[in-house]
């Protein structure tokens, strides 16, 4: 997976999409496979350096 | 203003892991008062300084958790010589003597779990935080973290939680003189149901001072007395200072670690002076 690319989960089904898929499988927000309206943002995968104060 | 010290004397009266207790005598108020302060801002601990998130999907942000970590006290005592000091080491984590490494990995699979202080896995066995029972997170079912901490030396000024000491006082030794010719004794004794730190008894009718080193000068006994029995008073240049540890460092340590950087420092005008 490269750094930039935004992926969404569906807060119903799981499964895991990103912005292409959504805009191609379901014009409107909402998870492409199952319909539900509720999609939450995958944390990316990178390391996030955070100073501890 | 200072002078010249001499006859100082120490008498340690309480004393155990985490606090310590003494009575200086022939000391000026300024240069105790030095100690006591440098304890707080200047004494070197280990805290954790940068957290690498890998993953994190419990209820608390990044931050609020790296946050949380950096309070958590490590123990320091051996690391004060086998670290950098923090004026090099701060945001220089390339020298190799500078940062030690905390890992954490925890998953809760059915029901929450708490992730404590005592979960962290140290690469260095000097630096283990001082309490295994720190909550850090709670974490729902299914939810995952897991980082690396990096904990460097630093001091009290920079940010709190660098601080060895949860508490440094320092106060008067009091002296609590009464006329038994005034006092009506024990068909009075106003004074001793007042005192709220119990100094004063009644024995055999008559008025004795019992702990006076606990008297916190309040002078709630001068002033209920109707006889003007009691003078409450102190000793001239003695004092006691009192070194609460957060468990970093042991409490003598973090005194004589204080006293060397007041040297220091002082040596440091002098030579700034001469040039």
């Amino acid at each position: 997976m490269s750094a930039g690319r935004v992926l969404y989960k569906c807060g119903r089904c799981g499964r895991v999409f990103d912005l292409f898929q959504l805009q191609v499988l379901a014009p409107r927000i909402r998870c492409p496979y199952c319909g539900y309206r509720v999609i939450y943002k995958v944390r990316s995968p990178v390391v996030k350096k955070v100073k501890a104060i | 203003m200072l002078g010249e010290v001499t006859g100082l004397k120490i008498k340690i009266l309480e004393y155990d892991d985490r606090s310590i207790r003494f009575l200086v005598e022939n000391i000026p108020l300024a240069l105790l008062n030095a100690i006591r302060r440098l304890t707080i801002s200047d004494v070197p601990s280990m805290a954790i300084d940068y957290v690498y998130f890998i993953e994190n999907s419990s209820p608390l942000y990044d931050e609020i958790v790296a946050h949380r970590l950096g309070l958590i006290p490590l123990t320091s005592d051996r690391a004060l010589e086998k670290y950098g000091p923090p004026e090099e080491c701060r945001d220089n984590e390339e020298r190799p003597d500078c940062y030690a490494r905390l890992y954490l990995e925890a998953e809760a699979s059915d029901g929450t779990k708490v992730v404590y202080s005592g979960d962290l896995v140290s690469d260095d066995e000097d630096v283990q935080p001082v309490y295994k029972n720190i909550p850090i997170v709670v974490l729902g079912p299914g939810q995952k973290i897991s980082f690396e901490a990096r904990a460097r030396l630093g001091r009290g000024r920079e940010h709190a939680k660098w601080s060895p000491v949860s508490a440094a006082t320092h106060k008067y030794v009091p002296q609590i003189i009464v006329n038994s010719e005034k006092c009506y004794g024990e068909s009075c004794a106003k004074c001793v149901n007042v005192c709220p730190k119990n100094v004063l008894k009644i024995k055999d009718g008559r008025l004795v001072v019992e702990d006076e080193l606990s008297c916190s000068l309040c002078r709630q006994c001068e002033k209920v007395c109707p006889t003007d029995a009691i003078l409450v008073s102190w000793k001239p240049n003695s004092y006691i200072m009192y070194v609460e540890s957060t468990g970093v460092l042991r409490p003598e340590r973090i005194v004589l670690e204080a006293s060397r950087i007041l040297e220091e420092k002082a040596e440091q005008l002098l030579s700034e002076l001469e040039k």
